[in-house]
């Protein structure tokens, strides 16, 4: 059972920024108040999940529960940050500075292990699904594109080899095209869906 | 003993015979005072019996042979028979036709009748019972034969049709046995020796000195029943089959630890060594003594037995001489008393299995017949080695099982083995973790990282080729003239900043040295501290203002629709109509796809570039040849990054080099174990 006012609602919305796509830029007015309040909300949402965030923490330090002392650290460096950028502003060299010098090598870190978890699967796949023509391919497509990498065959300087290096090099548009037709179709019938009530919040 | 069938009476309830002097049936117990009935008369009920009495007097008083002439006319009124020996008695005169009776009692031989000379026998069985006290023990002997017989009865008919053959040559069975596992009947060495004594078939009658004999046997039982309660049936059975149990269980008490043995668990494989001591019975005395003195048990058991086990007991009298003192000495060497009756049956040999397995009795008898065979030094030989362990496991193919009772013995056999050891649980075969393998490749992976980096950046070759998107960004960038305006939108997380901001900033040096102004918007918080960072790798003055648009890209697109409420509001980025070129630095190619496909349509013709990862780099490649990016760079080369300090060529290179290598190895792994694989299958 649906909402009627929720699906009415949702409905009208999605025709009216589509109309106002339609007709720009006469319904550029439409678009950017409905965007706005999309963005209002959003903002919202995001300061509640903030709240809910260090809430949950402090009571995970209250209660004592396994692995508090993480929650500690989250709840003094969120007090940090926030008194840190009440007082100095955010764009304040010394609080850009400090923010950066913690949050950069964390999340460098974190791809290169990503890198190193990519390496060990690649590696895996072959005795993990056995031959099969995908593991082949991309068996064969990362061995080519890591030749390439190295700058070897391009350093030869051999014109016959360069036509074929830029060709394989533009192979990978042919898979990019097909994704992004791909995802144009999926978010067309997600659009009708939510348009017609069949998607979304309006289901009990 | 005459077999004087005419003499028996039948027992109303089983129908079998009976002595004629027998109060109680011998074989089902039931009373027999109902068979002395008078002769030629049908037998009635108790109730009819008594009132026959007075029939008959009644005949008497009309019979007028017994009748006198005067006594026709008055008939005085004859009371009942119960009274009359009473008014006879009391009266001194007495009537005439009680006179006649008397005469002709006299007169005749069998005046009496059948009915009083049965009640005077009756009561002559009883007096002779009740003086001799045998009544009690007889009745318990009854019932304990009533149970042999339908125990034995049961075996037969379980056993094969084995009966008939010649106990004295070898069965075939036994030379199959022989012929497969020699040392088979050396693990089987005891004999079975059943209790020939009760067996089904009775005696045609008995004598006196058979119930003396009862009467002995039977106060032999009552001094052992004395000293332990009486045992239920099964027990019974099994101290009927094997009456030196009882001596045995006296003094050692040993039978009583003896768990109580179920029939399903009888089996003919040789048990532990352990149990043999608790099995092995010792040999009740009366049963051989009885026989040797030919007692009517003898004549029972002659008919009864069967008659390979009695000639096998009969033809080894060495050997049980020899082994029943040593196993069951071991533990019972007292039983002085005891000891003087055994001393005629211990030639009676008794096999401890024998008690386990009623149904194997005659295959292990006809063992025991073997075995009496062979020479003496191997029976000497056989008790030590019926001690030492047996192969429990090995179960003969050719015993008389069925598979299903074969299997089960084995699955015991095996239990029976492992019982008492430590055992591990079974162990799956360990195959190989790889983790040496993989600890390899990792210390390689790393080894090879740390070394490139420390020995010291290379620079990358000036003279790399580009890809053709970066190519057309550097023309777009040189077609930029001074003071025209370009929008840096810096989209992208720390993770990729040290990538994004190596390849924008030589692009940012490059506009600023052409004297274009930049101007710098964020749509993520963390653009503001990433921004100070690529400011000042690409040489830009540090008070460069760098603004943040709120709502991601939907901001943009609310201010690319309608500038006047847009939520830049006072900031530089007001109009985005200014702007000659729009370079994207994102690390998302969605943000760069949602930058050309929801704000482009509403500021066009404003040219879009864009710098992003290399991974992100295939997506965009449609937008390029589409014409809706200008050009994007991506990647080292792109970038020509060489001729940054910071950026090592040699250990990106070598990175390369051993993701490479890696997945080489992961392929020749797998192919190595499908060549093994295939190997493996093709032996087996």
């Amino acid at each position: 059972m649906k909402r009627p006012l929720t699906l009415i609602v949702g409905l009208l919305s999605g025709l009216a920024v589509l109309v106002a796509m339609f007709v720009a830029p006469r319904g550029g007015s439409v678009l950017a108040v409905v965007l706005n309040w999309v963005i209002v909300v959003a903002s919202v949402a995001l300061l509640v999940a903030i709240a809910s965030l260090v809430l949950t923490h402090l009571r995970f330090i209250v209660k004592g529960r396994k692995g508090f002392l993480l929650s500690i650290v989250l709840v003094l460096s969120f007090i940090a940050t926030l008194a840190l950028g009440l007082l100095l502003g955010v764009d304040d060299p010394f609080f850009l500075g400090f923010v950066g010098a913690i949050i950069r090598p964390i999340e460098t870190a974190l791809l290169g292990l990503v890198a190193l978890v990519m390496m060990s699967a690649a590696m895996k796949i072959f005795r993990e699904r056995g031959w099969s023509v995908l593991t082949v391919s991309f068996g064969v497509s990362a061995i080519i594109f890591l030749i390439l990498g190295l700058g070897f065959l391009q350093n030869l300087k051999i014109p016959v080899l360069n036509e074929a290096i830029r060709f394989v090099e533009a192979l990978p548009m042919i898979g990019a095209r097909g994704l992004l037709i791909g995802i144009g179709i999926g978010l067309l019938m997600m659009a009708f869906r939510v348009l017609f009530g069949m998607e979304g919040s309006g289901n009990d | 003993m005459t077999e004087d069938h005419s003499e028996l009476n039948l027992c109303p309830k089983c129908g079998m015979e009976n002595l004629p002097m027998a109060t109680r049936c011998v074989h089902c117990g039931a009373e027999m005072e109902s068979l002395f009935t008078i002769s030629g008369q049908a037998q009635r009920s108790d109730e009819e019996s008594e009132e026959s009495l007075s029939d008959i007097i009644e005949e008497i008083r009309n019979d007028p042979s017994l009748k006198t002439p005067a006594e026709v006319a008055p008939i005085p009124e004859i009371p009942p028979a119960d009274q009359i020996d009473e008014s006879v008695l009391n009266s001194q005169e007495l009537p005439d036709w009680l006179a006649k009776v008397r005469e002709r009692a006299q007169e005749e031989e069998d005046s009496i009748g059948d009915l009083a000379s049965g009640t005077i026998a009756m009561d002559a069985a009883r007096s002779e019972e009740a003086s001799t006290g045998v009544e009690g023990e007889f009745n318990a002997w009854i019932n304990r034969i009533r149970e042999k017989s339908q125990q034995e009865n049961s075996i037969r008919a379980r056993q094969l049709p084995t009966d008939s053959e010649d106990p004295g040559q070898v069965p075939d069975w036994l030379q199959r046995i022989r012929a497969l596992r020699p040392q088979s009947e050396e693990e089987i060495t005891h004999e079975v020796k059943t209790n020939p004594d009760y067996v089904d078939e009775m005696p045609p009658e008995w004598t006196d000195e058979t119930l003396e004999e009862l009467r002995r046997e039977a106060l032999a039982e009552d001094l052992e029943q004395a000293t332990e309660p009486l045992p239920p049936a099964s027990t019974i059975d099994e101290e009927e089959t094997f009456p030196s149990e009882h001596q045995t269980e006296e003094p050692g008490e040993l039978v009583e630890e003896e768990p109580e043995l179920i029939e399903e668990d009888f089996h003919n494989i040789p048990d532990e060594e352990e149990e043999i001591p608790e099995a092995i019975p010792e040999e009740d005395p009366a049963p051989l003594s009885e026989a040797e003195e030919e007692t009517p048990a003898d004549v029972v058991v002659e008919e009864t037995l069967e008659t390979e086990e009695i000639e096998a007991a009969e033809e080894e009298p060495d050997f049980q001489a020899e082994e029943v003192p040593e196993e069951a000495g071991q533990d019972l060497p007292q039983q002085d008393d005891v000891q003087s009756e055994e001393a005629e049956y211990k030639e009676a040999p008794v096999e401890p299995e024998t008690s386990e397995m009623p149904k194997q009795i005659e295959p292990v008898t006809s063992l025991a017949e073997e075995e009496s065979e062979l020479p003496p030094e191997e029976q000497d030989e056989e008790p030590e080695e019926a001690e030492q362990p047996t192969d429990s496991a090995a179960v003969p193919p050719d015993l008389l099982l069925l598979r299903d009772q074969q299997d089960r013995a084995s699955l015991l056999a095996s239990l029976i083995e492992e019982e008492g050891r430590v055992t591990a649980g079974k162990q799956a075969i360990r195959k190989p973790s790889g983790r040496a393998g993989r600890l390899a490749v990792t210390l390689l992976l790393l080894i090879g990282l740390i070394v490139s980096i420390l020995i010291g950046p290379a620079a990358m070759p000036a003279d790399t080729p580009k890809s053709m998107p970066a190519l057309a960004l550097s023309d777009q960038i040189q077609t930029l003239a001074e003071n025209d305006q370009v929008l840096v939108v810096l989209d992208y997380q720390a993770a990729a900043s040290r990538e994004l901001e190596a390849l924008a900033a030589p692009l940012l040096a490059q506009l600023h040295s052409q004297g274009t102004q930049l101007e710098f918007l964020t749509t993520q918080p963390s653009g503001l501290f990433l921004a100070q960072s690529l400011l000042a790798q690409a040489g830009l003055p540090e008070d460069t203002r760098v603004d943040y648009l709120p709502g991601s890209y939907l901001g943009m697109i609310s201010s690319a629709a309608n500038s006047t409420i847009s939520p830049v509001g006072d900031g530089v980025v007001k109009n985005l109509h200014s702007f000659q070129l729009v370079l994207l630095v994102s690390d998302s190619s969605d943000n760069v796809r949602g930058w050309l496909e929801q704000i482009a349509p509403w500021i066009e013709p404003l040219n879009f570039a864009a710098v992003t990862t290399q991974m992100e780099a295939p997506v965009l490649l449609p937008y390029f040849d589409s014409g809706q990016l200008v050009g994007y760079a991506a990647g080292i080369a792109d970038g020509n990054l060489g001729s940054q300090v910071a950026f090592s060529y040699r250990a990106y290179r070598v990175g390369l080099l051993l993701m490479l290598v890696m997945l080489l190895l992961g392929m020749i792994s797998k192919g190595e174990a499908d060549a093994i694989r295939r190997e493996e299958e093709r032996v087996e």
